[in-house]
């Protein structure tokens, strides 16, 4: 058991450091490709980070969350909209954005954990939409649906946060992923962790216990979605432009909990794995079947990989480990 | 004043359709305890349906695609049977978690076999009953024909089901089933056969409501996600598992809607929709007519 730990431990270690370095290497390896790939690379680390945040909530006290695409969008909004309108630095727009998202997260929170699991789960869909409608409304603040773009830099201007180099932001991101996937283990650890779980198994009991299953929640979601605003503004930063459709869709909310459910649920490195699985298998879908009928081909296969993954294999892909754990065991008995 | 009650009104004709989409997905519900997330995808196929029958007959501006609501209803309901067997049945007596991402990912797959089959274009079906209208000139107030029968139809239909459940050996063993899934077994209810028929009729709805809608909507795969979202606040306002709290909480929506639409802002009108929707959560959680199947 311990062997194990330690080898997954290394196994961490080694994709932390390939991570690390591809951007150094890609040129090498993939030639004309090479940005695609990183760009690849950079999808998996971010979606590894937004599935962590949403494993928080959604894994560990089995709340499905359906609103984390709009905390993405006021992380992404509340960057970009001071630089570009008032040229104040992001650095202020990403604390903005990180109290936004948690005064978001406690508005939703509060009436949408009065509700118990599929209504919570439709309590935060509708809240989702209403960011989505609002941004799309007040288009003189947001730019509405033709999306806000960023001025295109000469210079490097740190206090800014404007690189030329995209790989700063992509660094930028793989450490935000390693400090929210450290979150999570230190919060799998804490007594938030053993209360969110204890609520997961069976929350009258948790509650018969003395435990305020409703603020324990809360402080999760909270939690959750300050993590998931700070993702959000990097990725606005790297991208240079956003728009409604692209970070508050409902789309995105699935997808962001979908990696988390392909690679396990409610398990620290099931977001990791997750995103390695599915980032990569959308992109090629959507690079060699993208025009092949009319379009719908690799967002159909989308839909069915969570259906078959949901029927057989309701854990994840990290279930494959704990079975062939189990059987050893039982071989070695 | 006219101007109010012109808005009232058509709120009253498009939440008579919510109403019908609603009663199939609080059946399922009722029956079953899951939301099904494909159910607008439903609707979707039963305006493709629609369609295809139309052109199929080489249907022209003259008629009107009612005729179509048998057919559509007898091919949704074998569908719902089908995609409850293929899909549904494999996970029954599992957490709710694997329903909402199973359903979830049904509907990903219906929209898309959609946009395969029929592109992502918008398609209308060509008929007069689109532009015609009723005109009340003592109220100064003017009725589409085609949301005033989709009205009609709709309540027709919702006070049809409810009839069913109330008073058909079917419709008992049904109710039996939603109370207490394990004690109405234990009395003999075939309950894995209320499921079946839930989710076949909850498709059935779906397919008729997309018949009556064709004529006021254009379809393209994704406008399922254009009612998704209104729908869960209609069924969860009226209170999940109440057919009467659906055809309320329908026609309410359909008129904070249009209310919220005309007066403030048309793009909008869905915000003012959740707004209410969470005001009446913090309220009464359990829904205006709710019956305490909020445990789920």
């Amino acid at each position: 058991m311990i062997k194990l730990k330690s080898k997954s431990t290394v196994i961490v270690l080694v994709l932390l450091v390939l991570f690390f370095l591809f951007p150094l290497m890609s040129k090498q390896l993939f030639g004309n490709t090479g940005n695609y790939m990183l760009l690849i690379a950079f999808n998996i680390i971010m979606y590894t980070a937004m599935g962590s945040t949403w494993n928080i909530i959604g894994g560990f006290g089995r709340q499905i969350s359906w609103s984390h695409a709009a905390f993405f969008a006021i992380g992404a909004y509340s960057a970009m909209i001071p630089l570009v309108r008032w040229n104040i630095s992001p650095i202020v727009g990403i604390l903005a954005g990180m109290v936004v998202a948690m005064a978001a997260a406690f508005l939703i929170g509060f009436p949408a954990f009065r509700l118990k699991g599929v209504f919570f789960s439709l309590c935060t869909l509708a809240c989702g939409q209403i960011v989505y409608r609002l941004l799309l409304h007040f288009t003189g603040f947001t730019g509405g649906a033709s999306g806000l773009v960023m001025k295109k830099i000469n210079s490097d201007r740190a206090l800014m946060l404007l690189f030329k180099n995209n790989n700063v932001y992509y660094y930028m991101m793989l450490l935000l992923a390693v400090l929210v996937v450290a979150v999570c283990i230190i919060i799998e650890k804490s007594r938030l962790g053993y209360y969110l779980k204890a609520i997961r198994e069976d929350e009258v009991a948790a509650e018969s216990l003395g435990m305020r299953p409703n603020q324990v929640k809360l402080c999760a979601f909270m939690i959750s979605a300050v993590l998931m605003a700070v993702i959000g503004a990097i990725y606005a930063l790297r991208f240079k432009y956003l728009d409604p459709e692209s970070v508050a869709s409902h789309d995105l909310a699935i997808r962001i909990g979908m990696t988390v459910i392909v690679g396990g649920i409610g398990t620290v490195w099931g977001p990791l794995i997750g995103a390695i699985i599915t980032v990569p298998l959308l992109e090629l879908t959507n690079a060699y079947f993208g025009n092949m009928l009319n379009g719908g081909l690799s967002q159909l296969l989308y839909g069915l990989i969570l259906i078959i993954m949901v029927i057989f294999m309701p854990d994840g892909v990290i279930s494959i480990k704990s079975l062939w754990q189990n059987h050893k065991v039982k071989g070695g008995l | 004043m006219s101007g109010l009650i012109q808005v009232v009104i058509n709120g009253l004709m498009i939440g008579g359709v919510y109403a019908l989409l609603a009663v199939g997905l609080t059946m399922i519900f009722g029956v079953m305890k899951i939301i099904n997330f494909a159910q607008c995808e439903y609707l979707m196929l039963g305006m493709y349906l629609t369609y295809c029958l139309y052109n199929l007959f080489h249907m022209d501006a003259s008629n009107n695609p009612y005729i179509f609501i048998i057919p559509v209803a007898v091919i949704m309901l074998i569908f719902g049977i089908v995609i409850y067997q293929i899909f549904i049945r494999p996970i029954v007596g599992r957490d709710m978690v694997s329903y909402i991402l199973l359903t979830m990912g049904l509907s990903y797959v219906l929209q898309n076999a959609a946009q395969i089959i029929w592109t992502a274009n918008p398609q209308s079906i060509d008929t007069a009953i689109k532009s015609k209208s009723l005109y009340f000139a003592g109220l100064d107030l003017s009725v589409p024909l085609a949301k005033l029968v989709a009205f009609v139809l709709a309540v027709a239909f919702v006070l049809m089901v409810s009839a069913f459940l109330k008073n058909t050996d079917m419709g008992r063993a049904m109710r039996a089933t939603s109370e207490d899934a394990q004690i109405a077994a234990l009395l003999g209810i075939n309950t894995k056969q209320s499921y079946l028929l839930a989710f076949g009729l909850g498709s059935l709805f779906a397919g008729v409501a997309g018949v009556l809608l064709s004529p006021i909507y254009t379809v393209y795969p994704r406008i399922g996600t254009l009612f998704s979202t209104t729908i869960f606040a209609v069924v969860i306002l009226g209170g999940l598992g109440s057919v009467a709290g659906a055809l309320f909480g329908g026609l309410l929506i359909g008129i904070v809607e249009n209310l919220v639409g005309t007066y403030l802002a048309l793009d909008l009108a869905p915000v003012g929709v959740f707004v209410l929707f969470i005001f009446v959560m913090l309220l009464k959680p359990n829904g205006l007519f709710g019956v305490g199947g909020r445990k789920a």
